[in-house]
């Protein structure tokens, strides 16, 4: 640092820059480090050396990486697409009526739902897929009875196929197990 | 120059304590070539306290620093037989830590944060931080506490490139000849470097220049 005799001591960069040749871990941090190095040597001898073929491949893979999710994201909106574009003719050929696998459980109705009109959308989350049918598995099915009151106005299917836990304008769900064949989703139909 | 390097295209250092240096390294990495594995070992520890004061300095981050400074030797372990004495072996190694801290900033760009090693006991007795505490009107504690944030960020306000000179020249003390080895570009393109970055730190650290 250079002084001047009559100043005070003139600060310069290279002085300031110099400090932080001090700037270092405490003495018992390197003990540490070394059992740490040892460690990850022993590990990278254990594993071969990466060939540049393999790490073509590599490189390969993380370019086709994003292509395949790509191409998925794309699948995946067609069929979202093609599913909210299904005619009641379709729907009526598509759905089937539900198996169930024990003769002594009595089968469930099964009941299309249909899309709200105004796009709600928890009630668009609630009911999943638009116009898909209700096919319900045959272990949860047999949870499930249909208690045969139609109050006016709604449509039950099966809890199971609650998909959200909180109903939009329109949707309730009962958010119980299934075993408690009393509790079962009702979808309010004459809304939409 | 030794029998060492009659086979190499060695570059003379100007730091005549380095070239001593590297003809002891020489001979280590010799062994090792010939399979004597232990022989990284005195290397390691030579080196390991250099090497993680650069590559800190670039990332500012003591936690990084420990995983790249050990990913640094690893490499270089394991391609010590593409080691062929043109350089010494410092500068090869200096040159390792330097692409890895490289590799490592660009690709956390997004996500990254400080930690700081604290600074030497000794340095709040020397002059500087008198001086600087007289300057500034702060206690020294706090002053310290204050100068290492600022001169961090400073440095990380540089461009890689740029710090990375400052950082192997004005820290690590090397020439610029072994920076331009280090760094696989010109003397000229050094100083150049240098300059432009020493111009921008003086006007991040004013307030403590005055």
């Amino acid at each position: 640092m250079s002084e001047p005799s009559n100043h005070k001591p003139k600060v310069t960069l290279e002085d300031l820059l110099r400090l932080k040749r001090h700037e270092r871990p405490p003495a018992e941090y390197w003990a540490r480090f070394d059992r740490e190095l040892n460690e990850r040597v022993w590990r990278a001898l254990a594993q071969p050396a990466p060939s540049r073929f393999s790490e073509f491949w590599v490189w390969l893979g993380r370019q086709t990486r994003w292509l395949t999710v790509g191409a998925v994201s794309t699948l995946a909106l067609v069929l979202t697409w093609a599913g909210n574009n299904q005619t009641p003719l379709t729907i009526a050929a598509t759905s089937k009526p539900v198996q169930i696998a024990s003769a002594s459980i009595p089968e469930p109705t099964v009941v299309n739902v249909t899309a709200p009109a105004d796009n709600n959308a928890q009630a668009l989350a609630a009911v999943a897929v638009n116009n898909l049918p209700a096919v319900v598995q045959p272990a949860q099915a047999a949870a499930n009875v249909l208690d045969s009151a139609n109050p006016a106005g709604y449509n039950k299917v099966p809890a199971m196929l609650a998909f959200a836990t909180t109903g939009g304008e329109g949707v309730q769900y009962a958010a119980d197990t299934l075993s408690n064949p009393a509790l079962s989703a009702r979808i309010r139909s004459s809304a939409y | 120059m030794s029998g060492l390097f009659a086979n190499t295209k060695a570059i003379t250092s100007t730091h005549p304590e380095h070239a001593a240096e590297a003809e002891v390294d020489w001979a280590l990495v010799q062994r090792v070539q010939a399979g004597d594995v232990r022989a990284f070992d005195p290397l390691i520890t030579k080196y390991r306290e250099r090497l993680y004061a650069i590559i800190y300095n670039m990332t500012a981050n003591r936690e990084d620093t420990s995983d790249l400074t050990q990913e640094a030797f690893i490499k270089a372990f394991r391609s010590i037989h593409s080691f062929k004495g043109d350089s010494s072996f410092f500068t090869w190694l200096y040159r390792i830590a330097v692409n890895a801290s490289l590799t490592h900033l660009k690709r956390s760009r997004l996500r990254r944060f400080f930690s700081f090693d604290n600074l030497d006991e000794q340095v709040s007795q020397s002059e500087l931080l008198e001086a600087l505490a007289d300057r500034v009107k702060t206690d020294k504690p706090a002053l310290v506490k204050e100068l290492q944030e600022k001169l961090n960020e400073a440095l990380q306000r540089l461009s890689l490139n740029h710090r990375t000179v400052v950082v192997l020249f004005e820290i690590e003390a090397l020439s610029h000849q072994e920076i331009a080895q280090v760094m696989d570009c010109s003397e000229g393109t050094v100083r150049s470097r240098l300059h432009y970055a020493k111009q921008q730190l003086q006007s991040y650290l004013q307030d403590y220049l005055r």
